[in-house]
């Protein structure tokens, strides 16, 4: 079920909302986490519910292996292996085991033919999720004996299908709390303006960005007509819509929780506002970023046996980071740009600290570092995206001029004596697509100044402490940074009603969000 | 403010401002739909309708209750205006049905559905030989169907059965033009669109070809010209076949067939007649063989209506070679004066338009034939 849908947001979250409370203000919490249980594996089974015999399978047996890492300590590691082995094979069969046997059957001519395998809803967020339990479980560091509510942990349907992926140690201290009902309406209202934010930021802002992304990415065969100014559109098109459509998403699982008076991860904190490519990654998909540190990298070893150790792990720990998020070439690539780019990051700071030489604080600095910042990131989501390794690269030429520059005929007859110098500068003349064009440069920075100078959602709610973050003061500014401060008063009532209608107006053109799938 | 009393503010707002793009969006009707009044300068020119005709024409005509239509393609759509004056005396409640981007069966069903639910007593149908064409050498395997997502809006399918899913389908279109982000986008357009090249569908369907006007004001007609044949050059260098193997034809022709039984059946008198195009048009076709092809359709169709037997369908030309599609394209430049006849290779003016009318009206209204064959069969 898609939060975005007539079906979620007029039955199923007002019925299962009604029905938590309804147990709750009973105090009949186990009830009331049954209802919440039964709710999530309902959303997930409507989408495909052939799948939900492998979701229960995976809790039963992560359930299972927990009960089992705190019952018999000393078959600890064997326990652990075990568990981690099986959850990966689910993966690995479901996701890995086509592009595997296609590469190897290719590179030994073996003939291998394996039939297309469905990658079921939410695989790689509820694995993680489960495998990050067993690991704390295997430290002591979280502990499960209750059935229903390892399931609520794994399967509540806010932060089931695209995450963000949560720890157990975060979730269940949060679920027990008595102390519920006292805060109720105010967990809803400030679960429906965040809600309400996530919804905008997808069906408005990503959903439109989504048509000058499709025609260029979905369509191998237009790589000899895409010049520089369509190339560069619809990739900073992409950039932001990936952008708003997740961190949307995020925002949306964050409000649904919220109104359960439950609070999840901060997983987006403006990432395109990052100075430097470790800072990006401190932004970016924040729960992920945590899970590849804790459970990979620095499991490897981290940063803690010199620094070709150090630059091999990260290279790993990003490679295995683009994988998770697809089984394929382009993702492998997306995933080793990332890792050089760290790479690189952390020599150019061990350089500065070698000459000690201080990170200057002007305005021409931070504005350059924030440039090639983004700029990497935008290059690497070209193969983040492309069908293929062929059209990313396709893309990236044209890009970069090889394919030249054209400028519709209808904005050249606009331009005046702007065009005698463009022309001059070697563009050419192509027919049609103005519109197109225009419209793409609108969006674009409709876009960038939205995730560019607006604070974030976590800014915006900050007084009603939206997120969980990692440690007291993660980032900088916590705080809105500008006077928008979201309240309980008349005029952000008015601005959570815009938002929400202009939702609302787009559940006839609903569209599924990226990240699912992933 | 207390949170219980903020969402209730909330669930307030949100309600007045539901109702308040419904009434928007239904007095400013952009699509079409709901055939509200047009007010000057507010909502006169539907601006953004252009991508919503199928829908605008599967439920407008029935608020007209037509008694002739006009059936076929983008050509006609903006070449043959119902207020020509013979037309207006010929009929009381004229419609252009012509719709963009649609093949001969779902013009033929659209213009089926509206028959059924009208008093229609006479159609002028247009039939373009690059309709007809197929790209590929041997029949389809299933038999011919029409796109769904064409033809769902329509109460009754080409063979005059109900269409089952119309009700919901309906109710479907009806909500999104009132509540819908797309229909409020276009609400707005509408309403700060107003200017003399606004696009536009006026109350009898007719296109006044005002993107048209547009772009040749401000880039010339030669732009027009080159994005077309750009176009039409990439589409037809790909091999089209009028037969398939063994000479059979395609399915567009069985179904002109069962349209001309059907109206015959329901007392409805048709003109058939072929459109104009512009030699820009015709010497691409004779680049890429397709003249033979061209004359072997004229001679199909032909065939097809004296295998009719009913010599009440005029046939008419306006595909031959005659003085009108002649005209030189001016070259680039800001003096560039539009062609008389033609906007570019495919789509000629009302002006050449009403030629056509008073040809095929001729009898009626006593008006000369200039341009036009008229085929016995």
């Amino acid at each position: 079920m898609l939060f975005n849908s007539f079906e979620f947001i007029f039955l199923f979250l007002p019925i299962t909302l009604t029905l938590y409370f309804f147990f709750i203000r009973l105090k009949k919490m186990e009830s009331a986490f049954c209802v919440l249980v039964l709710a999530s594996l309902f959303f997930y089974g409507y989408w495909e519910y052939r799948y939900l015999a492998l979701i229960l399978f995976s809790m039963c047996f992560n359930f299972l292996c927990g009960q089992a890492l705190s019952k018999h300590p000393s078959y600890q590691r064997s326990i652990l292996i075990v568990g981690i082995t099986i959850n990966l094979a689910l993966l690995g069969y479901f996701k890995y085991a086509n592009f595997f046997a296609v590469n190897i059957g290719a590179l030994f001519n073996l003939g291998w033919n394996l039939e297309k395998i469905f990658l079921p809803l939410a695989i790689s967020f509820f694995t993680f999720q489960q495998i990050s339990y067993l690991v704390d479980a295997s430290k002591r560091e979280t502990k499960e004996y209750n059935f229903i509510h390892y399931c609520l942990f794994v399967c509540f349907f806010p932060q089931l299908i695209a995450g963000p992926i949560v720890h157990h140690k975060e979730m269940l201290p949060q679920f027990v709390k008595v102390n519920r009902l006292t805060s109720q309406w105010e967990n809803l209202a400030v679960g429906l303006g965040i809600f309400a934010v996530g919804l905008f930021k997808k069906t408005i802002i990503a959903d439109n960005l989504s048509l000058f992304v499709q025609p260029v990415y979905d369509n191998p065969g237009i790589a000899t007509e895409l010049d520089f100014f369509m190339a560069w559109g619809s990739t900073l098109a992409y950039t932001f819509q990936l952008y708003f459509d997740f961190s949307g998403y995020s925002d949306m699982a964050i409000g649904c929780a919220r109104m359960f008076g439950i609070k999840l991860p901060v997983n987006f904190f403006s990432p395109y506002k990052a100075e430097n490519i470790v800072d990006f990654w401190r932004r970016w998909h924040i729960t992920l970023s945590r899970f590849l540190r804790d459970y990979l990298y620095i499991p490897l070893g981290g940063n803690k046996k010199g620094p070709v150790r150090r630059y091999t792990n990260l290279l790993l720990t990003m490679l295995l980071g683009g994988l998770w998020h697809g089984a394929g070439w382009s993702f492998i690539v997306w995933g080793l740009l990332h890792g050089s780019y760290l790479i690189i990051n952390h020599a150019w700071t061990k350089t500065l600290g070698i000459l000690k030489i201080t990170r200057s604080q002007s305005w021409l600095y931070r504005f350059t570092a924030w440039l090639i910042t983004f700029l990497a990131v935008v290059i690497s989501w070209v193969y983040f995206r492309a069908p293929t390794l062929e059209h990313a690269n396709s893309i990236l030429l044209a890009m970069a001029g090889f394919n030249g520059a054209s400028l519709p005929a209808g904005v050249y007859a606009r331009l005046g004596e702007l065009s005698v110098l463009l022309q001059e500068m070697g563009l050419t003349v192509k027919q049609g697509g103005g519109a197109v064009l225009a419209t793409n440069i609108i969006w674009v920075f409709v876009a960038g100044t939205v995730a560019l100078l607006m604070p974030n959602t976590a800014q915006l709610f900050h007084r009603f402490e939206p997120v969980i973050y990692e440690h007291e003061n993660s980032f900088r500014l916590q705080r809105s940074p500008s006077s928008w401060k979201w309240a309980f008063s008349r005029p952000y009532a008015v601005y959570t009603s815009i938002l929400l209608l202009c939702g609302l107006l787009s559940l006839t053109q609903v569209s599924e969000f990226l990240y699912f799938q992933f | 403010m207390q949170p219980k009393t903020f969402l209730t503010h909330i669930l307030i707002t949100l309600i007045l401002l539901s109702v308040a793009v419904i009434a928007f969006n239904f007095f400013i009707d952009p699509y079409l739909l709901f055939d509200s009044k047009r007010v000057a300068s507010v909502n006169e020119k539907k601006s953004d309708i252009n991508n919503f005709i199928p829908v605008s024409k599967a439920y407008h005509p029935l608020a007209k209750r037509p008694d002739l239509l006009i059936v076929g393609n983008s050509r006609v759509e903006m070449g043959l205006n119902p207020r020509h004056p013979c037309l207006k005396r010929r009929s009381g409640r004229p419609y252009n049905l012509g719709i963009p981007g649609i093949g001969v069966g779902s013009q033929l069903t659209y213009a089926l559905n509206i028959i059924r639910q009208s008093e229609t007593n006479e159609v002028f149908l247009a039939i373009d030989f690059t309709d007809f064409l197929t790209t590929s050498k041997t029949p389809p395997d299933k038999k011919y169907s029409l796109a769904p997502a064409q033809v769902r809006h329509l109460k009754y399918r080409s063979d005059g059965s109900l269409n089952p899913t119309y009700q919901t389908q309906r109710s479907l279109d009806y909500y999104r033009a009132l509540f819908s982000l797309n229909a409020l986008a276009s609400s707005i357009t509408t309403v700060f669109d107003q200017g003399q090249w606004a696009t536009n569908r006026d109350d009898y369907g007719f296109n006044p070809a005002n993107d048209f006007k547009k772009v040749t004001a401000i880039e010339g007609p030669q732009a027009l010209f080159a994005q077309k044949l750009a176009d039409l050059e990439k589409k037809y260098s790909r091999q089209w076949y009028l037969r398939y193997q063994g000479g059979t034809l395609p399915a567009e022709f069985e179904r002109l067939r069962d349209f001309l039984v059907t109206t015959k059946e329901r007392n409805v008198r048709v003109t058939l007649f072929t459109n104009p195009l512009h030699d820009e048009f015709w010497q691409l076709m004779k680049k890429h063989d397709l003249m033979e092809t061209y004359r072997d359709w004229l001679t199909a169709i032909t065939e097809l209506l004296s295998g009719m037997d009913d010599q009440d369908i005029a046939f008419w030309d306006f595909s031959y070679d005659s003085p009108y599609i002649h005209e030189i394209v001016p070259p680039p430049g800001k003096n560039a004066k539009p062609l008389q006849w033609f906007w570019e290779p495919a789509h000629y003016r009302q002006e050449l338009g009403d030629l056509m009318l008073d040809a095929m009206l001729s009898e009626q209204c006593g008006s000369k034939i200039v341009f036009g064959n008229r085929i016995q069969y």
